[in-house]
């Protein structure tokens, strides 16, 4: 056996880099393996999406379980803060809301009068008789005859009135007067109404002559609508419904904010309650 | 064009009604009728070439300002405090009139008016209102003569034009 020729200075540095290089390839080989699978899952996208999937899955269902209990005063403040900072124009946007609802509760009560009015015709048989020849020739039924008995009204102004103030935001037929009478309306019905002070209550009809004023309060304005001549719930029911819907498109909370009288909307509101109006 | 509502108002009797009466329809009655509830009517005005609708709101006197609706004083731009130069007792109750007024309206222009000056002379303004006012008025009028009604009314006006 030749004895080994004893390295040089460079070949011993040499191969101390060759055995580390081989040491570093046994020490962490696992990890570079693990490296390698994990560089390819990162750069495989169905991979990726494949192994995260259960993780996010369930990180998502625990968020669901702890959303409540975590965010819940966060959540809470957001949602107050927007309440307050848009409380008038929520209101402003509810206010024909409810009135539809109320218009549903008015309508079915409506309904249930017209039973009664019904069975208490019945007992009659002359009249039935007579409704009845009326109602062939006519085509028009006994109870709607009977409702048509006292329906005999026409519209003689709509106003919409800011409710503090009393500034007048539309006249449907601009008078001259209207400011005043706007005023003058405002000062009425919040008389009456700090006078009786009933709680959530409204003044919502005068009667003058064969005059009537029905008055209908949303939240930062009131229309006043005088009509003259005698109404039936129905038509109490179909002037409440325009009011709503005139509410709901045209009244917006800016247009309604400052008071001032605008002639745009008064052409709409005439248009609204006098074109093509119904009985 | 503009409109804004002012009051006026003030202790009973001194001259609100006729300081309204003198503004809109420049007439003026000795016989006192007093105001049930609140009389309403407007007047336009030309303000520097700008008009000016203005919603007057005669609210029936009370001895004191706390008597009066609340709903009275929504919506207002402003309000006219009127006292009888010759009567203590209307402005005895000044301060806290005054300040019941301002809370009403915080952002509006309260305007603090010593009417019937035609019943006193200027010595009496001088020597005897000067120190028995509670606090300093901002004009004296004559709902009677007519003096300085129109400038009260036309610088109210004026202030709630440079507002807008």
């Amino acid at each position: 056996m030749t004895p080994r020729k004893p390295m040089t200075e460079p070949e011993l540095l040499e191969e101390k880099a060759r055995l580390f290089e081989e040491l570093k390839d046994v020490l962490l080989r696992e990890d570079r393996a693990a490296f390698r699978r994990l560089e390819n899952i990162l750069d495989n996208p169905d991979e990726l999406k494949h192994k995260m999937s259960p993780v996010l899955e369930d990180r998502l269902q625990q968020l669901k379980v702890q959303f409540p209990e975590e965010y819940r005063s966060i959540v809470e403040r957001m949602i107050s803060e927007k309440l307050a900072n848009s409380k008038e124009e929520l209101l402003e946007a509810i206010y024909p809301i409810m009135g539809k609802l109320i218009k549903r509760y008015i309508a079915y009560q409506f309904e249930l009068l017209r039973e009664q009015i019904r069975r208490k015709t019945q007992w009659n048989w002359r009249n039935k008789l007579s409704r009845r020849i009326r109602a062939l020739f006519t085509g028009v039924a006994e109870d709607e005859a009977i409702l048509a008995e006292f329906q005999d009204y026409s519209i003689e102004d709509v106003f919409i009135i800011q409710k503090n103030s009393g500034l007048l935001i539309a006249s449907a037929n601009k008078d001259a007067d209207d400011d005043i009478i706007a005023g003058m309306v405002t000062a009425i019905k919040a008389f009456a109404e700090d006078a009786f002070r009933r709680p959530n209550a409204e003044l919502e009809r005068i009667n003058y002559d064969d005059l009537i004023l029905l008055f209908e309060a949303f939240y930062s304005y009131y229309f006043v609508v005088v009509i003259k001549g005698n109404i039936t719930a129905a038509t109490h029911q179909t002037i409440h419904e325009k009011m709503n819907n005139f509410a709901a498109r045209e009244l917006t909370h800016g247009k309604v904010r400052d008071g001032q009288f605008s002639l745009a909307l008064s052409i709409k509101l005439k248009s609204e309650f006098f074109d093509n109006q119904e009985k | 064009m503009l409109s804004h509502k002012l009051i006026l108002t003030g202790s009973y009797g001194v001259g609100k009604t006729s300081l309204f009466d003198r503004f809109l329809y420049n007439k003026f009655s000795s016989k006192y009728l007093t105001t049930i509830g609140v009389n309403v009517d407007k007047k336009v005005v030309n303000i520097d070439g700008r008009q000016l609708t203005m919603i007057v709101w005669d609210i029936a006197g009370e001895v004191t300002q706390d008597k009066i609706p609340n709903a009275y004083f929504l919506g207002a731009s402003a309000m006219i405090y009127v006292f009888d130069v010759t009567r203590a007792s209307t402005y005895e109750h000044m301060i806290s009139d005054i300040d019941f007024l301002k809370a009403k309206l915080p952002k509006g222009i309260i305007s603090i008016v010593g009417n019937k000056i035609d019943l006193v002379d200027e010595q009496f303004i001088q020597t005897e209102l000067k120190t028995q006012a509670p606090l300093p008025w901002d004009i004296l009028t004559s709902a009677k003569t007519g003096e300085h009604v129109e400038e009260l009314f036309l610088s109210i006006g004026k202030k709630l034009l440079n507002r807008s």
